[in-house]
């Protein structure tokens, strides 16, 4: 299949969900599989969607929210999102989440990097991992459309698509045009002969290098290379940019996931989510604004072909976060302020359907649960963002010891 | 008042390391190439090239040279953006705010403020210390029409010049500097608390928030007033906070939260000095010293041992790109010493690292602001729009994708190739080449392009292209290979198609970027 073809059944993704496609028919192998990454910055309250902290008197809900249970799965209703309440009676049944996880800091961006690699510094997140792992082939094994990345020394598995366009004017060219000047027409006969004689000087300056760093050096510009000319031959035809909007960019994710170019992608949610005031009403429209997005993510991506050959949501495992929590609490200003504990919600490839790790225990205190059954269990140990992404590397065939070596994968989550 | 003198003095005990004679590199070419693009942002020319290929004592008067050259200022700038990020593609408020029009270059004039002090700063041979006590700023045109300051001379050639803020605000330096505040904003709730260690990341290379908190499960979180005092009497909060919130307390001044009117951001605010009162509620102090407001903390700063050590630390880690490790202490120490003889002049100090085995030692890749100024240099072309350089924007440009830190998220430069940077660094050379054999053709070639050669001048033409561009002689089987690829364009689309691709071949050369 083409990717023009898979983009055009993404684009089509919706109203796919009737489609005829093998759905389920050939689950991915956890080596195969894709990860999308989706992540609301500056600190999400949960407990507008997510934690039902319903009969907690030291947690401020609000006044009008409900109980709502799909499947085994609880979550929070409110007449305000409609839309929220669509996507889970869709695919609440699916959706699994790790409750009470603790991101020991209380400053954004050291909370974001706890997040995605555990540390506060010095380690790469878990999207450029198991990119640097992927034996598909990709030619941009973890791709960001928007948002944070740490690639720290797996840079050469990272690319931006850039949030004009960039990437897509690289490929074509087009990005000289954008100075006034015409873009030089290099005749294709002409382009083979210069490919040629770059790889041979290549190879020629890495006989000569003077040290191994050097030589190194070398050998990733050809590594880097072969990439490009992967990426040039698939990325034909294919859409690279997006309106900017968090559903256009997830569905752009979406997209290109399909089309084999990365396997992992990150996507950030352009609002900020730091609602230190009028907590209730900025993040019943952001959580709204975001719950729409993912169940028109899941349905593109239910109705849309994986390079494996199965559907893409049963090839892909899809990541909602937030670098921290919110205080339990309305403070003076009707707002929130940080928290460190949080959650986070995983459906897709290789995640048990409605399943469930970690707790609350009463003011969205984080509770001690066993990591195997994912309960409470007061001998056990508050999970942490190295067990979220143990998990997470888990599900990508990635050994966690060498990237999460205290995190500890949660058996309840994996299907 | 503290001067550098001071902290000399506290740090005398470790005095005594003589000045480290320069090493002799293994490849005077490659050494070279390496000082003039750290030092110049450019590769040596073809003069420079040959003299130290006849002469390799020829470095030494080219690397002090160097140290004069006037472009060294863009190094230390461009360098030293990568500790401060202040450096942004917009502003919370917009150049229009300010009935400005050139929106990206307000943007990166704002950014640039802070980093134009430390390179006067060492341009000037002035103490470091300066940068946190100087009584000056630097504008650029657009600044010095919107920030309240009295210009103290006419623009250098970079457009910069030194100015005086005159609303009040103390000697202070950089701390005092707009664009520092602009880059990093409070909250209400905040309290400056995140400013506080933005000051001590950059300045003291301590930075709190890598350090992870250990949340007492029996406090209530939930409780305001009881995180309050837990910030003092708790020891998994007062480890930070007993210092952290006495640095926040000296920042009333520039205290503006983000829903501010941009007329509130431009000035200093004397009255709010006490703001701390009812925010961290924690006397301003510096680790326990005595201090009351900015100008305090400037000269508490430029005391500090510590500033000196991170001055250090930073420089180093710029012109290596690598951290410093335990089996660099003997050298680090060596290097601070060399920093305090000097008077704490960053050139001196800069000159002791470039002068050591360490700088020689390994490979590195250009950063994207280096291949735009080398590439501008050599053929005269710039990836611009709307006057905005591609490769030193991101939100618009080209700039991460090229490797270049993420300033929003502190991420840092990348130090291998990715599949962005290949492409980048071909498309650049594709239209570098076309722009400098078509347009100014007497900038890089000797010969005319359109002209028909025989062998001898061909091949004579492309090796001083080659020496020019990838800063060593082509071998001779490079040069038969270019001498052929010219020949076989030529045929296919003319004379000076040949040399564009010719051109183009050299600069999508990895060595290109490898230096």
């Amino acid at each position: 299949m083409s990717p023009s073809r898979r983009t055009l059944l993404a684009s089509l993704g919706a109203a796919a969900l009737g489609s005829t496609l093998p759905r389920r028919a050939r689950a991915a192998t956890p080596s195969q599989r894709r990860f999308l990454f989706l992540t609301c910055f500056g600190g999400w309250d949960p407990t507008r969607v997510i934690v039902p902290a319903f009969g907690d008197e030291a947690v401020d809900l609000e006044p009008d929210a409900e109980p709502l249970t799909v499947g085994a799965s609880r979550f929070v209703d409110h007449p305000d999102r409609p839309g929220t309440r669509s996507t889970l009676d869709r695919w609440g049944h699916r959706l699994a989440l790790v409750h009470g996880f603790i991101v020991p800091s209380v400053a954004h961006m050291a909370c974001l990097q706890l997040l995605r690699t555990g540390a506060t510094s010095g380690r790469p997140d878990w999207p450029a991992i198991l990119g640097s792992a992927s034996t598909g082939g990709e030619p941009l094994p973890h791709l960001v459309i928007s948002g944070p990345s740490y690639p720290d020394a797996l840079s050469p598995f990272v690319a931006r698509t850039g949030s004009g366009g960039q990437l897509e004017a690289l490929i074509d060219g087009s990005i000289v045009g954008r100075t006034g000047r015409t873009p030089p027409v290099v005749p294709g006969s002409v382009r083979d002969l210069e490919d040629a004689l770059v790889a041979a000087r290549r190879l020629g300056a890495a006989q000569r290098a003077a040290s191994p760093g050097h030589r190194a050096l070398l050998d990733g510009h050809l590594s880097a290379e072969a990439r490009v000319q992967a990426l040039q031959a698939a990325g034909a035809g294919l859409r690279w940019s997006s309106s900017g909007s968090f559903q256009d960019d997830a569905m752009l994710a979406v997209e290109l996931l399909a089309a084999g170019i990365c396997r992992c992608a990150s996507v950030a949610h352009p609002g900020l989510w730091d609602s230190h005031s009028d907590n209730d009403v900025y993040q019943s429209l952001l959580w709204e604004e975001t719950m729409i997005a993912l169940g028109a993510v899941l349905d593109a991506m239910h109705g849309t072909e994986g390079p494996a050959g199965g559907s893409l949501l049963d090839e892909t495992v899809v990541v909602l976060l937030s670098e921290m929590g919110r205080t339990p609490l309305l403070n003076s200003t009707e707002g929130k302020d940080h928290w460190p504990y949080t959650s986070a919600l995983l459906v897709g490839a290789g995640v048990a359907e409605g399943a469930s790790a970690g707790a609350y225990d009463p003011g969205l205190l984080g509770a001690r649960v066993d990591p195997a059954s994912g309960l409470p269990d007061e001998d056990g140990e508050v999970l942490t963002t190295l067990d979220l992404g143990a998990t997470l590397l888990t599900l990508g065939d990635v050994d966690p010891a060498e990237w999460a070596p205290t995190g500890a994968p949660l058996q309840s989550l994996l299907a | 008042m503290v001067t550098h003198v001071t902290a000399a003095l506290l740090l005398s005990a470790c005095a005594g390391a003589p000045p480290e004679p320069a090493t002799t590199p293994s490849d005077p070419l490659a050494a070279l190439t390496r000082l003039s693009l750290d030092l110049r942002g450019v590769r040596p020319s073809t003069a420079e090239l040959e003299a130290v290929a006849a002469d390799a004592q020829a470095l030494d008067p080219l690397r002090a040279a160097f140290f004069e050259d006037p472009r060294l200022a863009e190094q230390v700038v461009a360098g030293f953006a990568e500790v401060w990020n202040t450096v942004r593609d917009e502003t919370e408020h917009p150049a229009s705010a300010l009935g400005l029009e050139d929106e990206p270059g307000f943007a990166r004039a704002v950014g640039e403020e802070p980093l134009r002090i430390l390179a006067e700063v060492a341009m000037q041979d002035l103490p470091w210390t300066e940068i946190v006590t100087a009584d000056w700023t630097r504008v650029d045109a657009q600044l010095a029409l919107v920030w309240p300051v009295e210009l103290l001379e006419e623009p250098a050639a970079d457009g910069w010049r030194r100015a005086r803020y005159t609303d009040g605000r103390p000697a202070a330096g950089a701390l005092v500097s707009n664009g520092l505040w602009w880059r990093y904003e409070t909250s209400e709730n905040n309290a400056s608390r995140g400013r506080a260690n933005q000051l001590s990341r950059i300045l003291l290379c301590r930075d709190f928030t890598l350090d992870l908190v250990a949340f007492d499960r029996s406090l209530d979180l939930s409780d305001e007033e009881a995180v309050r005092a837990a910030l003092h009497d708790n020891p998994g909060c007062a480890g930070c906070h007993s210092t952290l919130d006495p640095l926040a307390s000296l920042l009333g001044g520039v205290y503006v939260t983000r829903k501010s009117g941009v007329e509130e951001l431009l000035r200093y605010h004397p009255e709010r000095e006490g703001i701390w009162r009812t925010q961290t509620g924690v006397p301003p102090s510096y680790f326990g010293l005595p201090a009351e407001a900015l100008g305090d903390l400037g000269q508490r700063i430029a005391a500090d041992p510590n500033f000196i050590d991170c001055a250090v630390q930073q420089s180093a880690e710029l012109l290596l790109r690598r951290p410093l490790t335990l089996e660099d202490t003997d050298k680090r120490t060596a290097w601070r010493e060399q920093f305090l003889d000097s008077g704490l002049t960053l050139r001196s100090l800069w000159e002791a690292i470039v002068r050591s085995e360490e700088y020689e030692e390994g490979a590195k890749l250009l950063t994207p602001a280096l291949l735009s100024s080398m590439i501008e240099d050599l053929t005269g072309f710039r990836l611009l729009v709307d006057g905005a350089d591609l490769l030193r924007t991101s939100t618009y440009g080209l700039a991460t994708l090229a490797g270049a830190g993420d300033g929003e998220f502190a991420t840092g430069v990348a130090q291998d190739w990715s599949a962005t940077l290949v492409l980048v660094q071909n498309r650049v050379a594709e239209a570098a080449a076309d722009h400098a054999v078509r347009v100014e053709p007497s900038r890089l070639l000797a010969v005319d392009p359109t002209a028909e050669l025989d062998y001898d001048a061909l091949r004579e033409a492309i090796a001083a292209l080659h020496l020019r561009v990838l800063s060593r002689a082509a071998a001779e089987s490079e040069l038969e290979a270019l001498s052929t690829h010219h020949a076989e364009v030529a045929r296919l689309s003319g004379s000076e198609a040949a040399w564009v691709s010719v051109l183009t071949v050299l600069l999508r050369d990895p060595e290109l970027l490898v230096y």
